[in-house]
């Protein structure tokens, strides 16, 4: 009896055991779960890396894809004095082929193949000739835990990129810009009709045009490279070869920049008035909108700010009842919507959030259109009348005041220079506020800004800064005829005067990035005897 | 903690009695918080981080000073969490892609539509009153501490340090001051009217308002509106929540309903277990009993069939050891008949 307890205890210790390392096996399969996100912390990041699992068309690998460093190989082949040939054949064009060791893209498991034997056989080969050398096992290239992370940027042109690389090609447009002509199965230049290249090269590669990102590497990189007669560029000083150059953003940052660079012409005007196209005239009972072309270029980065990929007039695909290739977004949408970067309201709107604006313009509703206004923007001849009255208009300044036409309608005199809040004050003594100065400051900087200056110009709009939802006027209604002293909340106007008012002061001065005041006592001394508390948001 | 062991034992008992009340499963699911209920509403794109609210706070709920002053802001450079001597904290958040950070935020109970706090309490010391405040009776409370584990916020905390009748500590969203009318004490003192006060379905409609007036300014989530089923206190924000230390993993289901489907069970149980158990007991021995008879009479008629059969046998043997006595009787006379003639014949020749 004895013998068989103890047999049993010795079964039951080596079931324990047992379950003791498997939880032990669990808890480290588990924390090993967790050092490979450690791991994953710890993956260098680089701008260069190709993912080609990516590149490839399978819907599921059946290993871990491979991150290529590409930047790597350009360097060690660039010590060993190879071209870039090595990988990337040249094509008929004198251009570098973007595929690897192959002039056309081929079958997927064929490409398999290639990379297998290439990149095994050159590393093999680069090992045997007693060199550092890159991976020849599986799982070094396929990595389930990839040692890099892409910090890849995209990377597009804007208009002083654009004016440099007109500068180096001497004016000329055809180096870069062309059309597929369809008769003689060439490119050719057309003047005029220059477009965007993501109007023809879109993300996938079509019948007779390579996807967008094939066609930017193989003439960025093969102009950069060699480039053609014509361009005017001392040797190695071209753009950009390796992938940094232009994806890295360190070295985005560090490109030269030129300020205000000439305008990009392809016969545009300089001002237009905006209306429906030729077929929606007549439909249309709103005025035209007056519409400065080229102050519009100057805001801008590109042309696709507004335009997207094409260079066509709004009005080709937002028509009144909206087209398939305008994606159904009428023109009223197109023109109105606050939320689109496209839209002239998104556009302004975004715009009111720069500093010198988002001190008023941060505490209103976003993307409101004036409900009595709609003719600050709708300003131009009806369209019944446009053909007749077109040409009496030459620019944006026959509808614009100038800036020395802001002045407020009020006598300096009649605007109180300082206005002393004290109608709450009890732990504190009433704050001064210095009312003109602020008034001046504003109109100034309205002045300076051509934007600006278009939608302040009437009826002293800029006091509606603070005194909103109440009629212009010399004498404004007072702040607490709205806002109750007494607030609970539960009004109509559910914010009490003294919410109104530090949100009124504090948000325009965190809105305009003011660093004063730091402190309660910045607008309103503490009464002797009273423990302030220090607003600590107002100066950061 | 002032409650006899009598009184649990018998809150206990009652508390069994209601449970054993059969209750359909899943019946928390439908209560849509009391109508007409009251929340906060707190903006924290408003927040310039003073620290007002704590001290109104403090003073309102009559707790005590704290080790450094309500207008040293330098506290606001460590990350803080309330405690039995804090109902609020205002913390702040670096958050460097945001053009308006640093972003400050006041922290203190949200005032659960359906509290866990309250669905973990055995002794029902928390209620969720028709005004939207969840409040917590001390008089009842037993010092379990389940609550504390139960509240997905980390809201309530206990009085580690008040060794004689130690209570949990939480925000009450004042609510007796919200009974005498008054507005809670945080919400009145802010400067900035960071936080609304009124008809929880009235602040969630000022939030979408808010929201679709500045679509930039805020994100498009009004935090606590379905949050573990909804909270009496709103949050609109910024930047994304858990960028400020919010939870975005609890879901919406109300914490009661995560168990009301496994607790709604015990009554069941409580009440067909012993009338299932009784019931295969007296099955059991009935057949048990049935057995024992079967068996008896089985073993009884094959005594029966045996000595009936012996008894047969006997008889059988019996009659046939008469019969054979009477034929031998009958031989033997008839032998001493024919010897007795055979006899005579010889004499008479």
């Amino acid at each position: 009896m004895k013998k068989a307890e103890a047999r049993s205890e010795v079964e039951f210790g080596q079931r324990m055991s047992i379950a003791v390392l498997g939880m032990l096996l669990l808890c480290s399969l588990s924390s090993s779960g967790c050092s490979s996100d450690a791991v994953a912390d710890q993956t260098t990041p680089r701008a260069d890396l190709v993912d080609i699992g990516e590149r490839l068309g399978f819907e599921e690998l059946e290993r871990s894809t491979v991150l290529f460093p590409h930047d790597l190989h350009t360097e060690v082949m660039l010590e060993r004095k190879e071209d870039c040939t090595l990988c990337h054949p040249v094509r008929p064009d004198g251009y570098l082929s973007a595929h690897f060791q192959q002039l056309e893209e081929i079958g997927d498991e064929e490409l398999i193949d290639l990379y297998h034997d290439e990149c095994i056989g050159c590393h093999e080969e680069t090992m045997s000739a007693g060199k550092a050398a890159g991976p020849v096992a599986c799982g070094e290239c396929h990595r389930r835990q990839p040692v890099y992370v892409s910090s890849s940027q995209p990377f597009g042109f804007d208009k002083s990129l654009h004016y440099r690389h007109v500068k180096a090609a001497d004016q000329k447009c055809e180096p870069c810009h062309h059309e597929y002509d369809e008769e003689t199965e060439r490119l050719v230049y057309i003047k005029g009709k220059e477009s965007s290249c993501r109007d023809c090269h879109r993300e996938e590669t079509e019948e007779n045009r390579s996807a967008f990102k094939l066609a930017a590497h193989e003439a960025c990189i093969g102009c950069h490279r060699e480039p053609p007669p014509e361009i005017i560029v001392e040797k190695n000083t071209a753009g950009p070869q390796l992938c940094v150059g232009c994806h890295d953003l360190q070295h985005q940052l560090a490109i030269e920049q030129i300020q205000n660079p000439p305008r990009l012409k392809r016969g545009q005007e300089d001002f237009v008035l905006v209306s429906a196209s030729e077929a929606d005239l007549a439909s249309t009972k709103l005025r035209t909108v007056p519409f400065s072309h080229i102050d519009h270029e100057e805001a801008a980065d590109t042309c696709r700010v507004c335009h997207h990929d094409t260079l066509d007039p709004c009005t080709k695909c937002h028509t009144l009842e909206g087209t398939d290739a305008g994606g159904w977004v009428t023109l009223d949408q197109a023109m109105h919507d606050k939320l689109a970067n496209e839209s002239c309201v998104g556009c302004h709107d975004a715009k009111k959030s720069t500093l010198a604006c988002a001190g008023c313009h941060d505490q209103m509703e976003q993307g409101r259109l004036p409900e009595q206004d709609c003719d600050i923007c709708h300003a131009g001849p009806l369209p019944d009348m446009l053909a007749s009255e077109r040409s009496r208009y030459r620019s944006i300044d026959d509808f614009r005041p100038s800036p020395a036409d802001i002045a407020l309608t009020f006598s300096v005199d009649e605007i109180p220079e300082k206005v002393e809040i004290g109608v709450l004050s009890h732990e504190y003594e009433p704050a001064v506020m210095p009312h003109r100065k602020i008034v001046d400051q504003l109109m100034k900087q309205i002045g300076e800004n051509g934007l600006a200056t278009y939608f302040h110009g009437s009826e002293d709009v800029v006091c509606q800064g603070c005194h909103h939802q109440s009629p212009i006027g010399e004498k404004p209604p007072l702040c607490e005829n709205c806002h109750r002293p007494d607030s609970t909340g539960l009004e109509l106007i559910e914010t009490g005067l003294q919410g109104a008012y530090h949100r009124q002061c504090l948000g325009c001065h965190k809105s305009m990035e003011i660093k004063e005041p730091s402190d309660c006592t910045g607008c309103h001394k503490k009464r002797p005897g009273m423990v302030a508390a220090v607003a600590s948001g107002v100066a950061r | 903690m002032s409650i006899s062991r009598r009184r649990f034992l018998k809150s206990l008992t009652a508390a069994g009695v209601a449970m054993a009340a059969p209750r359909p499963a899943g019946a928390h699911g439908e209560f849509a918080g009391h109508p007409e209920s009251y929340g906060v509403l707190q903006d924290i794109t408003l927040c310039i981080g003073c620290r007002l609210c704590e001290k109104a706070c403090n003073q309102v709920n009559h707790l005590p000073a704290p080790e450094k002053p309500f207008d040293d802001l330098s506290v606001l450079e460590k990350h803080r969490r309330t405690d039995a001597k804090t109902y609020t904290v205002v913390n702040r958040y670096d958050i460097p892609s945001y053009h308006r950070s640093p972003v400050f935020n006041k922290f203190q109970c949200n005032h659960c539509q359906e509290p866990a706090c309250l669905s973990s309490c055995f002794v029902a010391a928390y209620t969720k009153t028709p005004e939207g405040a969840v409040v917590y009776d001390a008089s009842v409370c037993v010092g379990c501490r389940y609550c504390l584990v139960a509240c997905p916020f980390g809201v309530p905390t206990y009085e580690y340090r008040e060794p004689l009748e130690p209570t949990v500590r939480k925000c009450t969203m004042c609510y007796p001051r919200l009974l005498e009318g008054e507005l809670p004490g945080c919400v009145e003192a802010c400067p900035q009217q960071t936080m609304l006060f009124g008809k929880r379905e009235d602040l969630i409609a000022v939030a979408r308002e808010r929201i679709r007036k500045h679509p930039s300014r805020y994100v498009d989530h009004i935090y606590g509106e379905h949050e573990m089923g909804g909270t009496s206190w709103l949050y609109i924000s910024g930047v994304p929540f858990e960028e400020l230390g919010f939870r975005t993993d609890l879901g919406t289901t109300p914490a009661p309903k995560l168990t009301s489907g496994a607790l709604a069970a015990v009554p069941i149980i409580i009440g067909v277990w012993p009338a299932l158990l009784g019931g295969i007991y007296v099955m059991t021995r009935t057949k048990e009993k049935a057995a024992v008879r079967d068996k008896d009479s089985a073993v009884r008629r094959a005594i029966e069939e045996t000595q009936a059969a012996a008894d047969q046998a006997r008889k059988q043997a019996a009659e046939k050891a008469k019969v054979e006595r009477e034929k031998a009787v009958e031989l033997a006379v008839k032998k001493a008949l024919e010897k007795a003639a055979k006899e005579s014949a010889e004499e008479g020749s």
